[in-house]
């Protein structure tokens, strides 16, 4: 194909490394947006559940979670760079104007989570919500860009950075599965908090059964997704065992989930739901891969290792672990 | 190249960078400042076991986090995405080759926002222990971020080893990496100091707000000294080529020093004031009044950092624009179009822009717009300043493509900039000379007199209110052979006179020299005398044999309005004692207006649309000096008080000596524009010399034009006879910048020679005087114009002056340059040849005579 794709340089370390990082990154930037965007959705338009979520300290919690899902985006986006950087770079620049001000809009969204914690006015939810929702779209449209590079010779029609991925059939459901996803794991979230916290049976009950309810929305736009792929994607994806096992592990999963939900088994609710992030994440990256297979591949990638480094970063993360781990705890006790 | 280009038009990328980058930088800098601040704060609350000391921390700690966590953050993760939209080819080599390092920040980042949520969150629930370790570790995590991030980013400005061996650890611990982390770190302190302030101006507690603006006084003036010892320390570290570069040849960094400067003396000053005892509402104002100033410190610092490692953005590695120095070769050869990815086919000229230039400049805008800075500049200019890009001002890349890109680009640029505009150069129309009658001297006469304008063009600046390279000054030479066998040189008890041609008795009616010959010369001069005493009319001078008058004052521009560059002056030699007229002649002194520096620089011409130095192009060159160079010049012409280039540049064209350590004129100005100049051949002559076969002065005008022999063939290359001056003066620092911003990485082997005294000789190509062979050595020899020959005659009584050698071509009128000849001969000859030898000699003489081999056969038979 003749599109101008740029050169990816040499990785310090063997791709499956960087795409582990990466992914596990993901899952922990998924957690901490689901709630960030879920709760606030929640408490926006939920009002049956948002009374206890704000004794619940949801008040406080969204400028916390905003925290986390900033720290939790950096490290996918890094190792994502590493991997796919010269797509990724490609698609942000296509549409740089929208990219860049994502920004500001984050900012004002942060802003407004501590304005609603020490206020409690719907107006800072909103502001929160309508931002957040914004940047996800925005995320979403960068990230089907870069696994598609025939979209790139749109910048010989448009150089100006306000291009956008409108006319891709998978980007709305791809959107809808997503914020969908985040709602139901905060139903999810809020139903965990509350049991632990020693709340009633009932609250605990309600939450589920909004987590339960919602993730049936989660399913139909999770099948409109699939069916909206390009078909030699679809096909892979369906027919070829080592992605379709996964997709299926999650599908199987986010049953179990519900089903649990629906019984009032949280714990169980819990690991299943863990356990569908996890997979649905993979296929994610399946998703990925088939829609580039034309293009690159990660094993094209050329290693020059940095052992050292990598043993140094790992132990440093120890540590900060340990030392994370400590704060916390110091900070649980503190109650 | 590899990846688009964002068109963000007038705004350009580098300001967003430097816009997100300079705020995230300030606050990020307060978040490791501030760490030790509340770290140090608590220990001291804890000492003093003061619980308003603790409220001012939670309070404090609340605006920390607010700022930190929040703006902070995000503008941190701002900086990767604008930095991967602006350029993203850098940003691919960083994390490349330091994920790691950016990997271990990430954790450190997670350590430092957990502290400070739980230290924040719940002050009131820790032990004093675990307040002490929780606020220290967040100030551990912060510094750790610090050091690291800063790893990464000195080695842009420093690779130091990895430039070879591709090492991370020494990327990461490369030449400014401590300095430049101390540096910082003091800076961190300092913006901390300041925000401790500034958290106090809602202190109700006058006693608690004493002990913190002490506190606060105590990190800004602690940190300060040493703050100016590791500046000091970084400063040192650069490179000298980074330092000249950045210092001396790019006059935008003295803002940003002056910058620096200035805020860390208000810094200083407002910081003891805050100690003193004075009226709390203006400790109040300096509170918030030093957030912009130490906001400017960090602003100047961060665009001098910048600007120091121009032209580069990973130094020694990679380009401002992307390209990597060891492509440089293949895209000179191959072209820049053909390595580059995202080439638009419907609009190649600006890909071009994009690709080479964009990453700095806007077109309009607010960019360093090129609007502005090539504003007038003709294509021509452009072209030039595109061919020397980078060369001597080495905080430039070089234009890296072919020459076809080189003029695409050019073309594109001149479009955006002048769209209206369209440059006709046509062919200058020529004033009628007044008819001359070249009377015939008798063989039987008893005298012959020859005289000749030492210069074969004498060009002069006529832009005195402003500057003079050369002022109005021609100097004519006689000799009076007495015919004989042998003729002799005759000298005693004659008067050789002079006096122009009519109708150019009066140059100052139109030439402002006698304005400004005072401020631009130290003369007090009569109007329409030259610089030696002499008018237009007069008395020449005897000296060694022949007769002369010096530097006389000749104008081009008639009394009637018309530009004739060749006006003749009548010669006359009389007995002294009796009156009685030996001998009389015309000779041509000729001089010409038409110096071409708007053909590069703009501004027109100021006669005629044919020759003289306009104002606008004269102001344009002014500015261009003052601001290469720190001079001021355009302010000092504006008040009356103009100076000649030689004032500074030496020069012995005008005798000025100039000043210690400067280039003498000739070698400064060839040397400097010979790496711009876009051509090789005479076409870079033609620019500032009247020597142009289309001008209205064309003064390259003897035998040799004739036989297709143009300025180079003579003088070399314009880069060679550039080389030769500059090696003369190979001892200056800025002659070894410029020999090598001409050579280009090349090799050319020239030699020496001083300007003015030194020139190619004719015996270079005309060996023993014979038939020539052409030679490309241009060696330094005694000049034609002082050569006599072997009985002692100047060479140019007989041959004519230099670039007017007989047989002469002049525009304007045939005879005028052949007058002597004609006079003498009959025939446009050189005087002496075709069997001629009766103009002097009563009987044919034996022997070769004057020089060897004049006698023989020319190829014309001659």
């Amino acid at each position: 194909m003749d599109l101008p794709l740029p050169l990816p340089e040499a990785v310090p370390g063997h791709p499956y490394l960087f795409l582990f990082l990466n992914l596990l990154t993901f899952l922990l930037h998924i957690i901490a947006m689901n709630i960030l965007l879920g709760v606030t959705a929640v408490l926006l338009l939920d009002r049956k559940i948002s009374k206890t979520a704000l004794e619940l300290g949801m008040g406080k919690t969204l400028s916390i979670a905003f925290a986390f899902t900033v720290n939790m985006g950096v490290a996918p986006l890094l190792f994502l760079q590493v991997l796919y950087g010269h797509l990724f770079y490609t698609s942000s620049i296509l549409m740089a104007w929208y990219w860049i001000s994502l920004i500001a809009i984050l900012i004002v969204a942060y802003y407004s989570t501590y304005a609603f914690a020490s206020s409690l006015k719907k107006i800072y939810l909103f502001i929160t919500f309508i931002c957040v929702l914004w940047t996800a779209f925005m995320f979403i449209n960068n990230m089907t860009m870069m696994i598609q590079p025939s979209v790139f010779k749109e910048y010989f029609n448009n150089s100006f950075g306000t291009i956008l991925n409108l006319k891709e059939p998978t980007l709305i459901p791809r959107y809808l599965h997503m914020v969908t996803g985040a709602i139901a794991v905060s139903y999810l979230f809020l139903a965990l908090l509350s049991r632990l916290k020693g709340y009633s049976i009932d609250y605990v009950s309600i939450c589920l059964k909004r987590f339960f309810f919602v993730s049936l929305f989660q399913i139909l736009w999770g099948t409109i997704l699939v069916l909206t792929l390009s078909s030699d994607v679809m096909v892979h994806l369906l027919l070829q065992i080592r992605h379709m096992i996964f997709l299926l592990l999650g599908i199987v999963c986010s049953i179990l989930a519900m089903i649990y939900a629906y019984k009032t088994k949280i714990w169980h609710c819990v690991v299943f739901s863990a356990l569908t992030l996890v997979f649905m994440i993979i296929t994610r990256h399946n998703v990925r891969s088939l829609y580039l297979n034309p293009y690159f591949d990660l094993l094209q990638l050329q290693v020059s290792p940095q052992t050292f480094n990598l043993i140094l970063f790992l132990v440093i993360f120890l540590v900060g672990l340990i030392t994370v781990l400590y704060l916390l705890r110091l900070s649980f006790k503190k109650v | 190249m590899n990846y688009p280009i964002w068109d963000i038009a007038n705004i350009g990328g580098y300001n967003l960078i430097a816009l997100i980058s300079i705020l995230h930088v300030f606050v990020a800098h307060f978040a490791v400042g501030g760490g030790l601040f509340i770290w140090l704060l608590d220990l001291k609350a804890q000492r003093e076991k003061s619980s308003e000391l603790n409220s001012y921390l939670r309070h404090h700690t609340k605006f920390f986090l607010l700022l930190t966590m929040v703006f902070g953050g995000l503008s941190g993760v701002g900086i990767w995405f604008i930095i991967g939209l602006v350029h993203p080819q850098a940003t691919s080599t960083l994390i490349h080759n330091f994920v790691y390092g950016w990997a271990i920040e990430w954790v450190f980042f997670i350590g430092e926002i957990i502290s400070l949520l739980v230290y924040y969150y719940k002050f009131e629930l820790l032990s004093p222990k675990e307040r002490k370790l929780t606020s220290f570790l967040y100030f551990l995590f912060a510094i750790l971020s610090l050091i690291v991030v800063n790893g990464i980013l000195s080695f842009m400005l420093t690779p130091g080893k990895w430039l070879e061996t591709r090492n991370f650890w020494d990327g990461i611990l490369n030449p400014s990496f401590l300095p430049s982390t101390l540096f910082r770190s003091f800076f961190a302190f300092i913006v901390a100091g300041v925000f401790g302030y500034f958290t106090t101006i809602t202190l109700k507690d006058s006693i608690i707000r004493r002990k913190i603006l002490i506190f606060s006084s105590k990190f800004i003036l602690f940190s300060i000294p040493f703050l100016v010892l590791s500046g000091l320390w970084y400063y040192d570290i650069l490179s000298d080529q980074a330092k000249y570069t950045t210092f001396v040849l790019n006059q935008q960094s003295h803002i940003f020093v002056k910058t620096i400067f200035v805020t860390t003396a208000i810094i200083t000053i407002l910081s003891i004031l805050m100690v003193l005892r004075f009226n709390g509402l203006i400790k109040a104002v300096i509170a918030i009044i030093l957030v912009p100033i130490s906001l400017l410190w960090i602003s100047g610092f961060e665009f001098l950092r910048e600007t120091a490692r121009k032209p580069y953005i990973i130094y020694g590695y990679m380009y401002s624009n992307s390209i990597l120095k060891n492509q440089e070769g293949e895209i000179q050869g191959k072209g820049i179009l053909k390595v580059s990815k995202w080439v638009d086919g419907k609009n190649v000229q600006r890909s071009l822009w994009n690709s080479q230039c964009s990453d700095c400049h806007t077109i309009k805008g607010i960019n360093r717009p090129i609007a502005g800075l090539l504003e007038g500049t003709p294509k021509l200019g452009i072209e030039a300043y595109l061919t020397g890009q980078g060369e001597i001002y080495k905080y430039m890349p070089r234009f890296l493509g072919t020459k076809t890109e080189l003029i695409q680009l050019r073309d594109f640029i001149d479009n955006q900039i002048h769209p209206q505009e369209v440059e006709k150069e046509t062919e200058a129309s020529l004033d009628s000379a007044p008819a001359i009658q070249v009377p015939s001297t008798s063989t039987s006469a008893q005298y012959v007199l020859f005289s000749w304008a030492t210069l074969g063009m004498h060009c002069m600046t006529d832009a005195d209110k402003f500057f003079s390279i050369l002022p109005p000054a021609n100097t004519i030479h006689a000799i009076l052979i007495k015919r004989g066998d042998p003729p002799e040189i005759v000298t005693d008890g004659v008067e050789v006179s002079y006096e122009i041609e009519a109708g150019f008795e009066d140059p100052s009616n139109r030439l402002e020299f006698w304005n400004y010959v005072k401020s631009l010369y130290g003369l007090d001069l009569k109007r329409n005398f030259g610089l030696a005493g002499d008018t237009l009319k007069g008395v020449m001078k005897q000296k060694d044999e022949i007769f002369v008058v010096d530097h006389i004052p000749v104008s081009p521009y008639s009394s009637d309005d018309k530009y004739l560059p060749y006006p003749l002056v009548s010669i006359k030699a009389i007995k002294k004692q009796t009156h009685e007229l030996l001998a009389q002649t015309k000779v041509v002194a000729p001089v010409s207006t038409e110096v071409g520096c708007k053909n590069c620089h703009g501004g027109g011409w100021n006669f005629k649309n044919k020759v003289g130095l306009s104002d606008a192009t004269a102001t344009k060159i002014l500015k261009l000096h003052d601001k290469r160079h720190k001079t001021n010049l355009l302010k000092g012409a504006s008040k009356g008080n103009p100076i000649a280039c030689a004032s500074c540049h030496g020069d012995l064209a005008t005798e000025m000596k100039g000043i210690e350590g400067v280039l003498p004129l000739s070698v400064s100005i060839h040397g400097f524009h010979a790496s711009y100049v876009p051509f090789k051949d005479s076409k870079a002559c033609m620019l500032c010399h009247p020597s142009s076969p289309t001008g209205a002065t064309r003064c390259l005008r003897d035998l040799h034009v004739q036989r297709d022999l143009t300025c180079t063939d003579c003088h070399g290359s314009m880069q060679k006879h550039a080389l030769s001056l500059l090696k003369s003066e190979a001892n200056k620092p800025k002659s070894q910048v410029l020999i090598e911003a001409i050579l280009k990485g090349n090799q050319m082997n020239v030699k020496a020679r001083k300007a003015w005294i030194e020139e190619p000789h004719c015996l270079q190509c005309h060996k023993n005087f014979g038939s020539p062979e052409v030679s490309d050595e241009i060696e330094a020899h005694m000049l034609y114009r002082e050569q006599r020959d072997d009985v002692g005659i100047p060479c140019m009584a007989c041959h004519g002056p230099t670039h007017a050698l007989y047989p002469a071509t002049n525009p304007y009128d045939s005879k005028r340059d052949n007058f002597q000849p004609i006079q003498y001969t009959g025939r446009p000859i050189i005087i002496g040849s075709q069997g001629s030898c009766y103009v002097c000699h009563t009987k044919e003489p034996d022997g070769p005579g004057h020089h060897p081999n004049m006698r023989k056969k020319t190829e014309s038979g001659q």
